[in-house]
């Protein structure tokens, strides 16, 4: 658990190209758009795409897929249940 | 560019007013509507400062004509925007239009194939007749489209572009970025406006018409991070009753050896320089009514 999450903030840095920042600078609970990471929708379709070929988990519901990131931990949770990959 | 120096990118009017014009153009001739308009734009003008200020600077400045002609010209500007948007209702009511195809073969040749692309509309011309005028059987198209269009333009919109198996994606909240993930993913086109910031603020640098402007990264960051084939798509009003309908690809073979953000500045010099070829050759066809250029 803690080694994917670790994997995946360093993915998400890598992606959306977080240069002055580092995993441990990530909370694992705190929101990832908007209040907490700061991400926009250019970075929302980065992170979808991040999911897709990573992990072969592809979003299409809206419903679900703000669930799915909500948080480090949310994102985590969902790929340990549906990961292809 | 703040939000409220934005034009908000709705069509104007109430719900009856909307199908009251549909009504008209079942019955009146297009040119006693279109001679109703050319009174009708100056009081429009008068009272919408913003819009025609900024048009007046575009073709001031930007285009290099004299304060006169530039005066002319915004006149011009209003009055063929009128006339794009009246188009747009006649077709609801069932009015065909001429039309000229360039480059188009470019669409149907990425349509045909397995891999999905981004069609970069522009607020030039009358971008939605281009979607009465791109038929893509094989594929479908997914508009991007601002959020709050009326109800009357919204169920037309929808009713004529479903013919052309073309879907509206309203860009509210973060849902319609799901939408337009799956639809990428399944191979399909999206068509999305690259002149006008929405969503995001991320912006790149362009030069249009010989100063630089800000465009969306969004449409630029898309293409590039998932290497699709990227179209800019023009459709132009000619005359009274017709359009130019054009095609450019953007993508390049030279980009396969490029870096992600390398891919999206060559993409969006591209797209400029084809904005710039446009707005030379229809120069009043220009319909971003705010400061674009500060």
């Amino acid at each position: 658990m803690e080694d994917l999450k670790l994997e995946l903030k360093e993915k998400i840095i890598d992606a959306l190209n977080l240069v002055d920042m580092t995993p441990a600078d990530i909370e694992d609970d705190a929101p990832i758009f908007m209040e907490g990471l700061g991400l926009d929708s250019i970075d929302a379709l980065e992170l979808m795409l991040l999911m897709e070929k990573n992990y072969g988990i592809r979003l299409s519901n809206p419903a679900e897929g703000k669930q799915v990131f909500k948080s480090i931990n949310a994102m985590v949770e969902y790929i340990n249940a549906n990961r292809t990959k | 560019m703040s939000e409220e120096r934005q034009w908000s990118g709705k069509t104007d009017g109430t719900l009856w007013m909307h199908k009251a014009l549909i009504g008209c153009f079942k019955f009146l001739p297009m040119a006693l509507l279109y001679f109703f308009m050319a009174l009708v734009v100056p009081f429009y003008m008068l009272f919408n400062h913003q819009g025609y200020l900024s048009i007046y600077h575009y073709l001031h400045q930007r285009q290099g004509w004299g304060p006169l002609k530039a005066f002319g010209g915004c006149y011009v500007n209003h009055f063929l925007f009128g006339a794009s948007l009246m188009d747009r209702f006649a077709s609801y009511a069932g009015r065909k239009f001429r039309v000229k195809k360039t480059g188009l073969e470019v669409f149907d040749n990425l349509a045909g194939q397995e891999q999905g692309f981004i069609m970069l509309s522009s607020h030039i011309g009358n971008s939605e007749m281009s979607g009465y005028m791109l038929s893509t059987p094989l594929k479908r198209m997914n508009a991007i489209t601002f959020p709050g269009e009326k109800a009357t333009v919204r169920s037309n919109l929808d009713r004529m572009l479903e013919v052309n198996n073309i879907r509206l994606i309203s860009a509210d909240g973060l849902d319609w970025l799901f939408t337009l993930n799956a639809a990428l993913s399944d191979g399909e086109i999206v068509s999305i406006h690259a002149d006008r910031l929405f969503g995001s603020s991320k912006a790149l640098k362009v030069k249009i018409l010989g100063a630089e402007a800000q465009i969306p990264m969004g449409p630029f960051n898309l293409a590039a991070t998932r290497c699709l084939p990227v179209t800019a798509g023009f459709c132009m009003k000619t005359g009274f009753k017709s359009y130019e309908a054009l095609q450019y690809r953007l993508d390049t073979p030279e980009m396969e050896t490029m870096s992600k953000t390398e891919k999206m500045d060559y993409l969006a010099a591209r797209y400029a320089a084809t904005v710039n070829a446009i707005l030379e050759k229809w120069p009043l066809q220009w319909y971003n009514f705010f400061e674009f250029w500060k």
